[in-house]
């Protein structure tokens, strides 16, 4: 069984759509029971046989899911695509996650590991074998996501944690001269093509089922971050640029040519099935220059890097930094901001806690000595304190950070720096220029680039030490009988720079042409900081609404971008009036845009003026309608009116989106209470809410870290400033 | 020489030359926080802040039926136990007295007995040399992690319980006021959790005679900044009156939703206020409202390990971390905090009921400098509040005492201020203007009370009346200086209350049934007279109904 609900999503939303038009309107509450019956609870059932996996794989067999031979008998370019990515190494054969899923099954119990299996070991999970020894013999242990799988799927939802359901069809096999049996064929096999099948996978938690007592945490989800973007066309942080509605499928298997005659082949192309992505580390194990070389493809230019700012400590800051005043003495800070440009989920994406993306900043005098750096040692050590990652990371219940995928140990978050899909961040950096410089060292050069690494070097140390193990070494065994590549951990990681700038400061370095967008995106970022440091948004983007009323190239869309940030900046401020001025501004220029209306309705929420804040709300919801936060926030604006049947609805629509959304199930089941349902459906809703908000000690766990650890007191505050490390 | 009168510091190397016994008696003619007694009935909140962790600690007093009840406070996570704790009514006292603002009394030196050097010297010293003080004599200022302590009995509702508060209380006989839902609602939408402060109102002690519930702290990490300040609404009579103090790291706060303005200082005040100076302040207050409506006060910004001149010692380390400074963890990007570079800020808001509809969200803000005895080369106080490398910014006022003595000197140097003549060394009380919150407004004419022109206010000082005069239509007769001879150290005033007392809550007082029926008590807390203030963070709730719960305490009163 999949995660389902009482009552099919359709009929909440046109519950929504019905209060919204015909409701009442006021801020009468509504009690109990109305003449017309309110919709039930919208609840994740209880687990699955294969709990805490969400798969439901129907009596499937794991040595016939396990054959990918026979697909690649008849599919030789799907093959050869499928043997390079990483759906090919899922399971226990590869290092990095025996690792992981070992620890999980000697420290928590072999079930808790189910939730792996479900998604890198279907053959494994389908045949028991997640509640037994895995052996390295055991061919199903090697057959990562197969054809069979992927191919077998009849249904998915949005739950995560594998929650798909394997048909029970058997596959047809087509014969030759037979053109019934090739559509039969077809028709068998044919995959659901859906974000959904995608996010089945790529959303994932962790619960008292995967051994985390108390807590429920979210784990990798790639599904959401596409799902409220600007790619799936419900976007509500932003007015963005004209972009083309993309899905996983889109991104990650383009059509390619077909070498190798695939009969699958369309006008000579199939659609790939590399699963390109930033596995960078995989490819290069596998010895695959193509994958690397496409993964790097893929990786380059996905973000963007600026030297936004420069400030000489207790002077006036400089946008951007190029050109920048500096004298030797004095003490800088440095604002660098990394915009997500073309990837359709958070940066970097799946699992997030392991991931290791950096920023380098490089500092050095016009005759290029090197007078400071940040990140310079990431790359050698991977525990360069001074390097800013992109990453997410979590304690465990002494409120040490896991750095190794002890998933069974997280209790609590401490922070993500993931970039979400076109959004921006600002990163602070603190350099003392040497006072004893001479004159002619300036102008600095400043660099600073991103790279990118597929996992953290603790994780690999772990990984690679697995495969000394005896165990590590009957699964390399193992992998030379079946002619499959054996998977070296211990070999050095490809690491990819992302992303590079440079600036000139001080001496008579000169200031760079107007770039409205670069403002704009270090306004964008700086909204990111706690409440009393949002100000510093200000002048960046004042700077750019005059820098895009000057540039011949930049239309009402471009201006409305940034009228809209500044309408965002007033609203956080709860100055409503001034956030409403500016997004009436913005919206003269891109009327009806889902983003103002959304800004519109934070503005006036952030003063509890809820009905106005629910009618903004409603139409961003109804422009952007994936945007599982905006049915949030629409369903707290109505409860907080009163406005139950219709906060139901609202909340059922973002549950539809994200099934365990604490917000959306807190007001479900408040709006159930006083819509007068039964009390045990009231108090499963309620359960489901206390099972899935936030888990209370996360605060003191993060306290914990941060008093026993300097990355956690340094990386907690959402802008925080990393101390370059002067040269020697 | 205590810290507190550091103000004397500066002045005190040249006074030395010039005039030592005055020098060491200079010290004690500070008025005493003015704030600290004008409001020590009212509303406190301190705040600590640094990264995303707050620590908010507050002071209510309770005004009502003298019966028990709970105070019910909205917080963005449930919780755990040893996250709320009571502190002493001593650390908000500290804290309020070292930012409120101060009379002080200069008396000119003898002209003939300074040089122009001393002058210069004067003139130039900004008063921003901290004055590190020792401990005060270990206080006893200790936390308590009890939850069954002093008057209450505090209870954290679980995050289910949060989500039927009104059926929560009303379980626990609590009734919640008509009209309440509106306010209430939100906070459980949004996710709000909940704790109760239940309060035994025999155990509530009595501060200067009104009912004044122990401070109480709690903390949480959020990205947000703000003070909820909605659900004292719930019960406003009229006026509010609400102190922040916020104490952050480096840094000053302002208010970004509501207009911000530093109170008028540095100014000279008549003798004849010294005995009104509460009343002096408050119109020095309104007046600023007035011409800056809905606007939110600053009157102190200053590094909270000195200050100058002190009515107080500094705030001292395990004062820091009674207020929070023991939760918070590591210190950020700015590892190595030490508890003197906290910035002490202290903004004052004062709303009717329909005057402040959203919750305070605090900016930082740059540093400022102002309200000290530091002279431009021309010999002129500086005026207001203008940006500065450090903050050290306050509301003071002075009354100056001009040299009457014999000039026979040729060459007299004058407007040298210091400590009273000697023999002469310390004053009998200024009398503290105490209960600011409550004292008679609108009694008091302000350009006859002040010297100094207040331009942004269009004030104008009124020529000086002949004594006994006063400064308002119904000013008291204003006591005589009365030099108090070989009397040393520091003169606190000893405020008289005013009458009016005010329903002064972080919450919202939700009665017994109806208040109404019932007879007021004035005993101790006192009914208000007035308009008063309610600030409310929580809600202070009446028990429920008495018909359903035995009045345990009914054959004892």
């Amino acid at each position: 069984m999949t995660a389902r609900w009482l009552l099919p999503g359709g009929l909440a939303a046109a519950a929504l759509a019905a209060g919204l038009t015909c409701g009442p309107g006021g801020s009468s509450r509504e009690r109990g029971p109305a003449a017309e019956a309110p919709p039930r609870a919208l609840l994740p059932e209880p687990g699955p046989p294969q709990a805490p996996a969400r798969s439901v794989l129907a009596g499937a067999d794991g040595t016939t899911l396990a054959d990918v031979d026979t697909c690649g008998g008849c599919h030789p370019d799907v093959y050869a695509q499928q043997q390079a990515s990483s759906h090919a190494y899922s399971s226990f054969s590869n290092p990095i996650y025996r690792v992981a899923v070992d620890k999980v099954r000697e420290e928590a119990g072999l079930q808790p590991s189910r939730m792996c299996g479900g998604c890198h070991d279907i053959a494994l999970l389908a045949d028991g074998i997640m509640d037994a020894e895995v052996t390295p013999e055991d061919l199903r242990g090697h057959a990562g996501v197969t054809c069979r799988v992927c191919h077998g799927i009849e249904e998915a939802t949005r739950d995560g944690n594998g929650s798909y359901t394997l048909s029970r069809r058997p596959v047809v096999f087509p014969r030759d001269g037979d053109p019934a049996s090739l559509e039969a064929h077809r028709a068998s096999v044919k995959p659901l093509r859906s974000a959904e099948m995608c996010g089945s996978c790529h959303r994932s938690f962790l619960d008292d089922g995967t051994g985390n007592r108390g807590v429920f945490l979210t784990g990798q989800d790639d599904l959401t971050g596409w799902l409220g973007s600007a790619y799936n066309h419900s976007g509500l942080g932003r007015i963005d640029d004209v972009i083309e509605k993309q899905d996983c499928i889109a991104c990650h298997m383009p059509r390619e040519p077909a070498r190798l005659g695939d009969p699958a082949a369309e006008n000579g192309t199939i659609t790939s099935h590399r699963f390109t992505g930033g596995h960078t580390w995989l490819a290069a194990m596998l010895g695959d220059e193509e994958q690397l070389a496409r993964q790097r493809d893929i990786l380059r230019g996905a973000l963007s890097i600026d030297l936004a700012g420069a400030q000489v400590v207790g002077g006036a800051r400089h946008l951007p930094a190029a050109g920048a005043p500096v004298a030797p003495g004095d003490e800088i800070l440095l604002d660098v901001v990394v915009r997500n440009q073309r990837v359709g989920h958070r940066f970097p994406a799946g699992v997030l806690d392991a991931q290791d993306a950096w920023i380098e900043v490089d500092v050095r005098t016009a005759r290029g000595r090197r007078i400071a750096a940040a990140g310079a040692a990431q790359a050698e050590t991977g525990e360069d304190r001074s390097a800013h990652l992109f990453r997410s990371l979590v304690v465990g219940e002494d409120g040490r950070l896991r750095f190794e995928r002890e998933t069974h140990a997280f209790r609590g978050p401490v922070f993500n720096h993931t970039i979400a899909p076109r959004d921006a961040v600002a990163v602070r950096y603190r350099v003392q220029v040497p006072a004893s410089l001479p004159a002619d060292a300036l102008p600095l050069e400043v660099t600073a680039r991103v790279l990118h690494r597929s996992r953290n070097l603790r994780l690999q140390r772990a990984a690679c030490e697995a495969t000394r193990t005896e165990r590590g070494a009957r699964f390399a065994a193992r992998a030379r009988e079946l002619d499959d590549p054996v998977l070296d951990a211990c070999a050095p990681q490809p690491i990819t720079a992302l992303a590079e700038t440079s600036a000139r400061l001080g001496g008579d370095a000169a200031p760079p042409p107007p770039d409205w967008r670069g403002r704009y995106e270090h306004g964008m970022a700086l909204l990111h900081g706690l409440q009393e440091h949002l100000e510093d948004a200000r002048t960046p983007l004042l700077l750019a609404l005059e820098q895009v009323a000057a540039d011949p190239a930049a239309g009402p869309r471009e201006r409305a971008a940034v009228l809209h940030q500044l309408g965002r900046l007033e609203g956080l401020q709860g100055r409503t009036e001034q956030a409403v001025a500016w997004l009436d501004q913005a919206e003269a220029l891109m009327p009806g845009h889902p983003a103002i209306a959304y800004a519109r309705g934070r503005a006036h929420a952030r003063v509890w003026r809820w009905r106005e804040a629910a009618a903004a709300f409603e139409i961003a919801t109804r422009k952007a309608p994936q945007n599982a936060a905006g049915w949030a926030d629409l369903a707290m604006a109505l409860g907080s009116t009163g406005r139950e049947r219709e906060a139901l609805a609202a909340a059922q629509r973002g549950l539809e989106l994200a099934p365990r959304h604490a917000d959306c199930l807190r007001v479900q089941a408040l709006a159930l209470r006083a819509l007068g349902r039964p009390d045990a459906e009231v108090e499963a809703a309620l359960d489901a809410y206390e099972q899935h908000r936030p888990p209370d000690r996360a605060t003191e766990l993060r306290i914990t870290c941060a008093a026993q650890d300097p990355l956690c007191a340094l990386e907690r505050e959402p802008i925080h400033v990393h101390a370059m490390i002067p040269a020697r | 020489v205590t810290g507190a009168r550091l103000g004397a510091a500066a002045l005190a190397a040249a006074a030395t030359i010039a005039a030592p016994a005055a020098a060491a008696a200079f010290c004690g003619f500070y008025v005493s926080g003015a704030g600290a007694d004008l409001f020590n009935n009212a509303t406190q909140v301190v705040l600590m802040r640094q990264g995303d962790r707050t620590v908010l600690s507050m002071q209510n007093n309770y005004q009502g039926p003298p019966e028990d009840f709970a105070m019910v406070v909205p917080v963005p996570v449930v919780l755990q136990k040893d996250n709320v704790k009571t502190l002493p009514h001593e650390i908000f006292a500290r804290v309020d007295k070292l930012s409120a603002p101060r009379l002080v009394e200069y008396w000119e030196q003898d002209p003939c007995t300074v040089n122009r050097y001393d002058r210069e010297e004067v003139a130039r010293s900004p008063a921003v040399g901290a004055v590190q003080e020792s401990a005060p004599g270990g206080s006893g200022v200790t936390i308590e992690a009890q939850f069954k302590v002093g008057e209450y009995d505090v209870v954290i509702l679980s995050a289910r319980d949060s989500t039927g508060l009104d059926r929560w209380l009303r379980d626990h006989q609590y009734k919640i006021p008509e009209g309440a839902e509106p306010y209430l609602e939100p906070y459980v939408q949004g996710g709000s959790k909940f704790f109760v402060a239940k309060v035994d109102i025999e155990k509530v002690k009595k501060v200067d005679g009104r009912l004044t519930l122990s401070p109480i702290r709690f903390h949480y990490d959020s990205k947000e900044f703000n003070l909820p300040i909605r659900l004292g609404m719930m019960n406003s009579a009229g006026t509010q009156d609400l102190i922040v103090h916020i104490l952050a790291p480096g840094q000053r706060y302002e208010v970004a939703n509501y207009p911000s303005v530093t109170i008028p200082t540095n100014l000279d005040i008549r003798e004849e206020a010294r005995a009104r100076f509460g009343e002096l302040y408050a119109a020095l207050f309104d007046r600023t409202l007035e011409k800056n409506p809905r606007a939110v006060v600053t009157e102190y910004a200053w590094d909270a390990s000195s200050c100058d001149p002190c009515p107080e010692p500094p705030l001292q380390p395990h004062e820091l971390a009674t207020l929070g400074a023991d939760v918070l963890g590591g210190a950020g990007q700015r590892p190595g905090y030490g508890p003197t570079q906290f910035v002490l800020t202290r903004l004052h808001a004062r709303y009717s009921k329909d005057g402040a509809d959203e919750d305070l969200i605090f900016k930082a803000a740059p540093p400022i400098a102002g309200g000290r005895e530091w002279r431009g080369p021309s010999g002129a106080l500086e005026e207001g509040a203008s940006p500065a490398p450090m903050n050290n910014f306050q509301g003071r006022y002075a009354i100056r005492h001009e040299w009457t003595g014999p000039i026979e000197c040729k060459d007299p140097v004058r407007g040298v201020w210091g400590g009273p003549p000697a023999g002469q060394t310390i004053a009998e009380g200024p009398v503290a203007a105490t209960d600011l919150a409550f004292v008679p407004r609108g009694k008091i004419a302000l350009a006859r009370m002040v010297r100094s022109n207040i331009p942004e206010l269009g004030v104008t000082a009124a020529p000086a009346r002949p004594a006994g005069q006063g400064g308002g239509p119904a000013a008291p007769a204003v006591p005589p200086y009365k030099p108090k001879k070989e009397k040393k150290g520091c003169a606190a005033g000893g405020g008289a209350g005013a009458g009016g007392q005010a329903l002064v809550a972080l919450g919202v007082l939700l009665g017994l049934g109806s208040l109404r029926r019932r007879p007021r008590r004035r005993a101790g807390g006192g009914a208000g007279a007035g308009g008063q203030a309610l600030v409310a963070l929580g809600v202070l709730l009446g028990l429920g109904s008495l018909r359903r719960r035995p009045r345990r305490r009914a054959g004892r009163r």
